[in-house]
């Protein structure tokens, strides 16, 4: 009887057994030896803080190349140093290496004194105070805003309930239509009991909403992560590395209690924000209110933010200029995968200078959505397609995209 | 002994030792409490010092039988009560007792005499409450039966039970459970479900409601996990299918990789089928749900036993951060009207 195992040989698996003793061991020295696993290190200045929020304004790393300045928000699960994770992989770092104006929010960690806090202090009150700071402090006009996952969400309904304020609006794997059941979170989240989850903990402990998404994917998450994690146990740069993520998905935010019920009641299970139906304060939220440019970036492969939930953003607003931007990927590497580093923060750079106000914007069909199929790396060499879908007919256009992103680096336009 | 007096003087200067003893004790306990905080702050001190209070004093032997006479309302009805029963003792004492004369004891005419004298009870109240009395166990022993006979059968189920295959079978732990806590209920439990009257009526209430509240969530939590236990076994049936397909196809691991990967992506594949299921959502929503309504629970017994405490309770300090909240936004909108 053919045995399986039969073609592993026997010399090679000891020698490999020795090897892994020997990774234990020394891996073990290194962890001792770690003292600190540093992140977010980019420079950064504190311009604005209220309650535990603080805004950050990034030192600029190049010449200016766009006028606007672009504020970053991220969820309020985990943290947003994720952007800036290590020197190496920074997707904050490589915008300002293209001469973009950065600034970002950080929610900071609420606790039981928060529990109150709703969607409508958060978007309302936090977001807004911040483009006011970022408009003062950059003496602009106008923001261009940039949100990721759940900070995508709430820059779109910032973006509607204050459109003049707003220059670009750009989103990245971020959910508008929470009708779908394509992702475990938003089958779970439908028939959850919000109000119980609430009323137990006031402010949700981040612990709880991390052991669902480590459910997302028990044995990579749980299991195959850690066996991998022998292969970078003798090198002390990639281990740190690895301690970087770990630390990264495990410092999670408890969240505010009144705002996550209102995000899963009225969103989750109700999908009040692409009905119109969503409520913040006085205030209801139409995102046919949303007329500036948008760039909206999905992930293919997203396991927590699945792409019909972002992609019918573009059918949902008002805008002329709207862009959809297929990541070839997970949620995650969006922004923190070295392809990212390589072509999205560069891509986002050109739409923005592109979209800069001493720039014409060129004008589409109002039904018209525009598709930027990602470059790999085996097409690197040829051009990008962006595909302009009309709702009713398609049509595919050629860009010469690099070209002219390289042009724009080249000649950093000044406001 | 002479008589009895001397009985009772001896019997009260031995309890008055013991007070003594036990006052210095707790003095000296409260004195390692005592530290840089003041009393007040201090609960055990605070505590000690009342019940300490409460005892006479250590010197003064006629208080301490002054508080127990009036404990038993007084001496003389104890030396009554001594003087009847003491020939019995002494016949005990003696071994000279017989039938004759503890039948002579325990004449009802002769009970009846003493206890008109110590008490002046009537004595049909008393047989009313003998009644009651007799009626109330035998009510009781109605309801603890079929409970003890459901604990007996539990505990023997428990000893025969082989727990080599109980993780297995956790569908036979959650029978278990669930019969005896349905039998609790039927039983026992139908005395702590009176209406609540009373704040020690309600913590008993509140005990009695965590117990269903943590029964239930154990049930919801087996149910849970005995799915993933299934699904778990589905996913090894599934790796050793896949590897008996291969020896069939004369197919080989090059390395130990080959394995793992196909182990974990047939497990991978398999969960997340069953994570979009109905039946998983449903069975984590039940057992999240049964949690949460546990702990809520369990926060107001906690809110309860800290009530006479000198600390702020969980209910307070919302009361408080939601004062602070909608201060914040009177606040913050009138610098914003200022400002504008």
């Amino acid at each position: 009887m053919n045995n399986l195992f039969s073609g592993l040989d026997a010399k090679a698996t000891l020698k490999y057994l020795n090897e892994v003793q020997s990774k234990l061991m020394k891996g073990s020295e290194l962890l001792t030896d770690i003292e600190e696993i540093d992140v977010g290190t980019a420079a950064k200045e504190l311009i604005y803080a209220e309650d535990k929020l603080e805004l950050h304004h990034y030192k600029p790393l190049a010449g200016k190349a766009c006028g606007v300045p672009i504020m970053i928000t991220y969820a309020l699960v985990n943290r947003a140093y994720m952007l800036d994770i290590q020197p190496d992989r920074s997707f904050i770092r490589n915008l300002l290496n293209l001469g973009l104006d950065v600034y970002m929010i950080d929610w900071g960690y609420p606790t039981q004194a928060d529990r109150y806090l709703s969607m409508d202090d958060y978007i309302n009150g936090y977001m807004n105070n911040c483009v006011e700071a970022v408009r003062k402090h950059s003496k602009s006009d106008k923001v261009s805003l940039m949100g990721i996952c759940q900070g995508g969400t709430f820059s779109g309904i910032y973006s509607a309930l204050y459109p003049e304020k707003v220059h670009n609006l750009i989103t990245l794997v971020a959910p508008f239509d929470f009708a779908t059941n394509d992702g475990l979170l938003f089958n779970w989240s439908k028939d959850m009991d919000i109000d119980a989850l609430v009323d137990a903990y006031g402010v949700v402990p981040g612990d709880v909403l991390n052991e669902s998404y480590l459910m997302l994917m028990p044995f990579n998450l749980n299991i195959k992560k850690y066996i991998d994690m022998l292969e970078v146990l003798e090198d002390k740069d990639k281990l740190i590395n690895f301690l970087r993520m770990e630390k990264w998905i495990f410092d999670s935010p408890g969240q505010a209690g009144e705002c996550l019920r209102q995000f899963v009641k009225d969103l989750y299970q109700g999908n009040k924000l692409s009905k119109g139906e969503l409520t913040l304060g006085n205030k209801t939220v139409n995102l046919k209110n949303i007329t500036m440019p948008i760039l909206n970036i999905y992930a293919s492969a997203d396991h927590l933010v699945p792409p019909a939930a972002t992609k019918p953003f573009n059918d949902l607003v008002s805008s002329i200029d709207k862009t959809l931007y297929e990541f070839k990927g997970g949620h995650i590497g969006v922004f923190v995968g070295s392809r990212s580093q390589k072509e999205l923060a560069p891509a986002i750079s050109k739409w923005l200078i592109e979209r800069d106000s001493s720039i014409q914007v060129k004008s589409k069909t109002p039904s018209a959505k525009t598709e930027l199929k990602s470059a790999t790396k085996q097409d690197s060499d040829k051009q990008p397609i962006a595909k302009t879908t009309s709702t009713k007919k398609s049509k595919t256009v050629k860009n010469s995209l690099p070209e002219v992103f390289k042009a724009s680096l080249k000649k950093p336009t000044k406001k | 002994m002479e008589n009895s007096s001397d009985y009772f003087d001896g019997w009260i200067k031995t309890q008055q030792h013991a007070i003594t003893a036990l006052r210095d004790q707790a003095l000296q306990m409260q004195s390692y409490f005592k530290n840089s905080a003041s009393t007040t702050e201090n609960p055990f001190s605070n505590w000690s010092k009342t019940v300490l209070d409460a005892f006479p004093s250590g010197d003064d032997a006629n208080l301490s039988k002054g508080v127990f006479d009036k404990t038993l309302f007084n001496t003389e009805v104890l030396q009554k009560l001594y003087e009847f029963w003491q020939p019995l003792l002494k016949a005990i004492a003696d071994k000279s007792i017989d039938s004759a004369s503890y039948s002579n004891l325990t004449d009802p005419s002769k009970l009846k005499q003493l206890i008109d004298k110590l008490f002046n009870f009537d004595l049909d109240g008393i047989s009313q409450l003998q009644k009651q009395a007799s009626q109330f166990a035998e009510l009781y022993q109605q309801f603890a039966k079929p409970w003890n006979g459901a604990a007996k059968t539990q505990a023997g189920n428990f000893l025969q039970g082989d727990f080599s295959q109980s993780e297995s079978t956790p569908q036979a732990w959650l029978q278990q459970m669930q019969s005896a806590y349905a039998m609790f209920e039927k039983t026992t439990g139908k005395i702590m479900s009176v209406p609540t009257l009373g704040k020690d009526r309600e913590k008993l209430d509140l005990l009695s409601k965590y117990t269903k509240a943590l029964s239930t969530f154990s049930s919801r939590h087996l149910e849970y996990y005995q799915l993933l236990h299934a699904t778990g076994y589905e996913g090894n049936q599934a790796v050793v299918k896949t590897l008996a397909e291969k020896v069939e196809a004369g197919e080989k691991f090059e390395k130990f990789d080959d394995f793992f990967a196909l182990w974990i992506n047939t497990n991978e594949k398999i969960f997340y089928k069953l994570f979009q299921s109905k039946e998983f959502n449903e069975r984590r929503n039940a057992m999240t749900d049964a949690g949460f309504k546990a702990r809520k629970i369990y926060n107001q017994i906690i809110e309860g036993q800290l009530a006479d405490l000198p600390i702020a309770r969980r209910s307070e300090m919302d009361e408080v951060y939601k004062i602070i909240y909608d201060l914040r936004k009177q606040v913050k909108s009138l610098q914003s009207k200022i400002k504008d």
